[in-house]
């Protein structure tokens, strides 16, 4: 009886042992393909090369549940307000967000959901994924050729370094993570590298990929939407800006300018051209967005409208001409800004009349247009005391512009202080709204060891409540809150990371 | 009987041995043995919620920062209430900060302070309520200490470093620390209540020493001496005038100030010039700069005479208006000798002598339709119209949907100043349509007016001057006071000569155009009590349309004449 009993059950264990083997030891995720299956082809390599892209374009994942609101604002909403928040080119409504409120109030706690990150990271992971298994491919796939990786590499190299160039703008220090992470063992608690260490690898990434940048991809959606040597120089110009480089940043303008591909728009072409259309002649770099990735902007310009443009772009960015009113900026008024009611223009527009509906909301978004290349050119050469120079190249942006008279600070050649504040406030013109202004601000400010903190003081003098004046004043000569607090959710999960001493 | 479970009873353990093989009961003792040891292990059952501590728990986790403070709470009694549960802010200073307020005081260790001074010294730590750095402003915190007076937030940059500051004594080390029952932020110095009445601490510095003497001799002395128990009651902001700006002004000492202005004699009569040149000074409430930029205008202790105030940069400016097209340079208030907190109110300094101004009532002839946003419209502004949308215009305010700036010269704004006109769509009951409207008026100096309201009459549907068509009725007010007139903007004027009609309330009040529809309508008499900018609203009582032509409202003094100047369409005033 028992050995009957014992016999049965050892053979319902053989029929359970072997079926359930199977999913017991095999670990092959169900819902996607594993990296030992991937990057075997060249085509592979290019749908990695795409994610990276589609990534920037990725919209932003802040429904209401906890675990998704960890992952952010998109990309550009990022650098939208990264880049504009702090500055005074923005004024509020009421669908202004409490979060955006302390940003612009200069109270950020690093609970502040606007300081993360995360996005950013992402997009360089997947750099960083490219950078390391895509030689392998060499070996797998005979039609792949050396060049067309070093190519790929050369693009991925760039994107990361564009990301970092952000991150060290916005934070300061931050961590360089130059592995792919891949798996979960992979996962690490890295400290922070220091702002300059994270401009030094930005300047080996760049220099690594300049020889390997495709100059043309042979149709201009590519060109203008893909990195190409010309965005690698641009890239280059800037970062030297920032490091105060300004013989280096002359040589990388000048790859572009003397390439003969590039070139201003002019009349009354140019608000359609450069952004109702994009991909204009003048574009070096921009992010297309289309019907089926729209850039996420009719919240904050149109409905509910979280931003309108601060009084100031109209009375002294631009100013108008009382007198004559045919005679306007054409960067200005219904181009930038909506001068009767201060709507953000230069994204909600499709003509000086006519306002994109809500699946319409396609504008590119303007990494690098030739105009910045000529005054960053304007820059640097006004920092090398060639104020003239610099001066000729500043008219010709203005000519262009039709820009006012009034707003012509007619600075002494001589004096290169003046003629660089003159180029900032020429900038604020030319870029307004396009997440530039608060770095243009921070590097003029910064430079020869924050010589010109005055500038610093003024604009948020300017742009903070008048409540807060003082206090906001007061905070901004502390170099150190110049960044933003690392968001407290990295904090948490990683323990290597020190908060900047400013956010106590 | 045997039960059924008598065959596995212990007795008969043998008999039940022989059945099984003795290999399966080895495997089962020791099944047997391993459930017994693990069930061994005591569950670990949580039976707190949180394991967050509260306020008190908190510091005294942290021995060698926070140790004295603590000992300060246990002296006054308060350990066990920042224990319990809350919401409470309170500024911890660290054991050295405490140290060397107890060495000022001559004490050695928290444990020698009396009850008193320990709950003194907790106090002004403590706030009933949460609050985090965000609320850090110029001046005060929005909430008031145990203690009974304000802390003055604000931003210190010291060494290259900026830090959140309090009552300018200390600054802050570590901010927004989450306890159980509340936040935390811990200071390096402890807080030093105010000591000093408004009228000492005036008293106690000889630059103010004529000011002081003046308010000595008006009697304001010793109303600033007291500390009222009624917290609504003990606040009051003085902005105190130095020798040295006096001097500015020619007045080199108390005599000379008290011969310029006391017209009485006396100066402790309310009514004397003295009197009131320092009453003027002084505003009840308590007002830090930043409290005084946030409102436009503030009562002074002189009953209905207000000081007007704005940021123009950096400056703190008072009484810097513009008023009838001539813009009066303010005074500026000294920020380095401002933000004073005493223990019962706050005082200033200001960089330049000002008195209060008497004005005589002027008339005001105001074009509704020319504000700074219409202006910053070149391509509109007397060109063509605009739609304002709501929130627009910053001074206005109105329920739903546009008002309409209208230039032309045919159409309604043929026949008006300007030839433009502010349209705006009123109607009772209709959803399209607001109900009312609410504007700020330019600068009216205090006094008696006549109010008119000047329009192009017009009705939306039907004929002007038959009964049929639209109807509006709209009933203005100053300041919620309802004019006793309402206005029919569906009504032109009567016939009759310049004396009938305004008997009767009407006038045409453009040059040269004898067109009914262009009439103003006397909306009655209103009693300005303030020189400030004030209320209007217009709201409909009957009827509605959107072809409301509001072009000027006039507030002329009653003892003037209310028919001249007539307007022109270019622009003119003729008298």
């Amino acid at each position: 009886m028992l050995k009957k009993l014992l016999h049965i059950s050892v053979c319902l264990l053989l029929l359970i042992i072997p079926t359930s083997c199977d999913n017991w030891l095999d670990l092959q995720p169900q819902d996607g393909i594993t990296k030992d299956k991937f990057w075997k082809t060249k085509e592979q390599v290019q749908a990695g090369m795409s994610g990276i892209y589609a990534s920037m374009l990725a919209p932003s994942s802040n429904s209401i549940t906890a675990v998704s609101s960890l992952g952010g604002n998109s990309l550009i909403i990022s650098l939208f307000l990264w880049g504009e928040l702090r500055a005074d080119m923005l004024t509020t409504t009421f669908a202004t967000r409490a979060e955006d409120l302390d940003i612009m109030n200069v109270n950020v706690l690093a609970s502040n959901g606007i300081t993360n990150w995360r996005t950013v990271y992402q997009i360089i992971n997947y750099c960083n994924t490219v950078i390391d298994f895509a030689p392998a491919v060499l070996e797998n796939d005979k039609t792949f050729t050396q060049e067309s990786l070093n190519s790929y590499v050369a693009e991925a190299k760039t994107i990361r370094a564009l990301m970092y160039f952000y991150l060290a703008r916005t934070f300061g220090d931050v961590p360089l993570k130059l592995k792919a992470t891949s798996t979960d063992e992979e996962i690490q608690q890295i400290p922070k590298n220091t702002q300059a260490e994270v401009l030094d690898q930005i300047v080996k990434d760049l220099n690594e990929a300049e020889p390997n940048a495709p100059l043309t991809y042979g149709n201009t959606a590519s060109d203008k939407g893909r990195i190409t040597r010309y965005t690698v120089n641009a890239l280059q110009a800037d970062v030297y800006l920032w490091m105060e480089k300004y013989a280096e940043v002359l040589t990388a303008c000048d790859k572009i300018t003397k390439s003969g591909k590039f070139g201003l728009i002019e009349g009354s072409r140019f608000f359609n051209a450069v952004f109702v259309q994009g991909n204009s002649n003048e574009s070096i770099f921009e992010l297309q967005f289309d019907r089926q990735r729209l850039n996420e902007f009719y919240p904050l310009f149109a409905n509910p409208r979280r931003f309108s443009a601060n009084a100031y772009v109209m009375d002294y960015v631009y100013t108008q001409d009382f007198t004559d009113d045919t005679k306007k900026d054409l960067r200005g008024p219904e181009a930038s800004v909506r001068a009767t009611d201060g709507m953000i223009w230069k994204y909600s527009g499709i003509n000086a009349t006519q306002v994109r509906a809500i699946e319409d909301y396609t504008a590119h978004w303007m990494v690098y247009r030739y105009a910045d290349i000529l005054l960053m050119k304007a820059e640097a050469l006004a920092l090398l005391n060639r104020g003239a120079e610099a001066l000729g190249v500043v008219k010709t942006i203005r000519n262009r512009a039709n820009a006012l008279e009034l707003t012509n600070e007619n600075p002494d050649p001589s004096d290169s202080e003046a003629v660089a504040d003159f180029i900032l406030s020429e900038r604020a013109r030319e870029f307004a709204f396009e997440g530039k202004r608060w770095y243009d601000v921070l590097r003029h400010s910064k430079r020869n060891k924050y010589k010109r903190m005055d500038i610093m003081l003024e604009m948020v003098a300017r742009a903070a409540p008048p409540d807060r004046q003082q206090s906001a004043i007061a905070k901004y000569k502390d170099f150190n809150s110049h960044y933003l607090p690392i968001y407290q959710y990295e904090l948490q999960t990683d323990k290597n990371l020190i908060q900047n001493p400013f956010y106590k | 009987m045997k039960s059924f479970l008598d065959s596995y009873s212990i007795f008969n353990f043998n008999k039940v041995m022989k059945k099984i093989s003795k290999s399966l009961f080895i495997l089962m003792a020791s099944i047997f043995g391993s459930l017994y040891l693990l069930g061994c292990t005591e569950i670990q059952i949580v039976e707190t919620t949180t394991t967050d501590v509260n306020m008190y728990s908190y510091l005294r986790k942290y021995p060698d920062k926070y140790s004295d403070f603590a000992t300060v709470l246990d002296r006054a009694g308060y350990a066990s209430f920042l224990d319990a549960y809350g919401a409470y802010t309170m500024f911890v200073p660290t054991n050295a900060g405490v140290q060397a307020f107890l060495k000022e005081m001559n004490k050695t260790s928290a444990d020698q302070l009396t009850v008193e001074e320990a709950k003194d010294i907790a106090k002004i730590h403590i706030i009933r309520d949460t609050l985090t750095t965000k609320s850090f402003k110029d001046g005060k915190l929005p909430l008031i200490t145990m203690y009974g007076q304000y802390l003055i937030g604000g931003v210190s940059f010291n060494n290259g470093v900026s830090s959140f500051s309090l009552n300018r004594q200390a600054s802050v080390i570590e901010s927004n620390i989450t306890v159980g029952n509340g936040i935390l932020h811990i200071i390096d110095k402890t807080l030093k209540p105010a000591k000093l009445s408004l009228s000492a601490m005036i008293e106690s510095n000889p630059n103010y020493s004529i000011f002081t003497q003046a308010l000595k001799e008006t009697g304001y002395y010793d109303s600033l001496k007291v500390v009222d128990p009624d917290l609504s009651k003990r606040w009051s902001t003085v902005i105190t005038e130095s020798n040295a700006v006096l001097g500015n002004a020619g007045i080199t000492s108390y005599d000379v100030l008290k011969k310029r202005y006391s017209n009485t004699g006396n100066p402790r009569l309310k009514t004397d010039s003295l009197n009131l040149y320092v009453a003027y000074h002084i505003l009840p409430g308590i007002k830090y700069l930043a409290d005084i930029i946030s409102s436009a205008s503030h009562l002074t202790k002189i009953p209905l005479e207000v000081v007007t105030s704005k940021l123009d940069g950096q400056t703190v400016l008072l009484n810097d208006v513009d008023f009838n097209g001539i813009h009066e340079q303010g005074i500026e208030l000294d920020r380095n000798l401002s933000d004073n907190a005493s223990t019962n109110g706050v005082l200033h300094a200001a960089n330049a002598h000002f008195v209060v101004k008497f004005r005589k009532p002027t008339p005001i002839h105001w074009k509704v339709s020319d504000f700074p946003e219409i202006r910053k419209l070149p391509a509109y502004f007397r060109k063509q119209g605009y739609a304002f949308a709501m929130e627009s215009i910053k001074d206005w305010s109105w329920q739903m949907n546009t008002i309409s700036y209208v230039y032309g010269t045919g159409g309604v704004t043929a026949t008006t100043y300007f030839n433009d006109c502010l349209q705006i769509p009123l109607g009772l009951g209709n959803a399209a349509r607001s109900n009312w409207i609410e504007m700020k008026t330019p600068l009216i100096v205090k006094g008696k007016y006549k109010v008119w309201l000047c329009y192009r009459a017009q009705k939306q549907s039907g004929t002007l001057g038959t009964t049929g068509g639209s109807v509006n009725v709209v009933q203005v007010s100053v300041n919620g006071d309802p004019l006793p007139r309402p206005v029919t903007f569906t009504d032109q004027a009567p016939t009759g000569t310049a004396g009938e009609l305004e008997s009767l309330g009407w006038k045409m009040y453009m040059n040269n155009v004898t067109s009914l529809f262009a009439c103003g309508r006397l909306l009655g008499t209103v009693d300005i009590k303030t020189t400030d900018r004030h209320t209007l609203r217009m709201q409909s009582i009957s009827g509605g349309q959107n072809t409301n032509n509001v072009d000027l409202i006039q507030f002329i003094p009653v003892d003037m004449n209310q028919l001249s100047p007539k307007f022109t369409q270019s622009g003119l005033m003729v008298p």
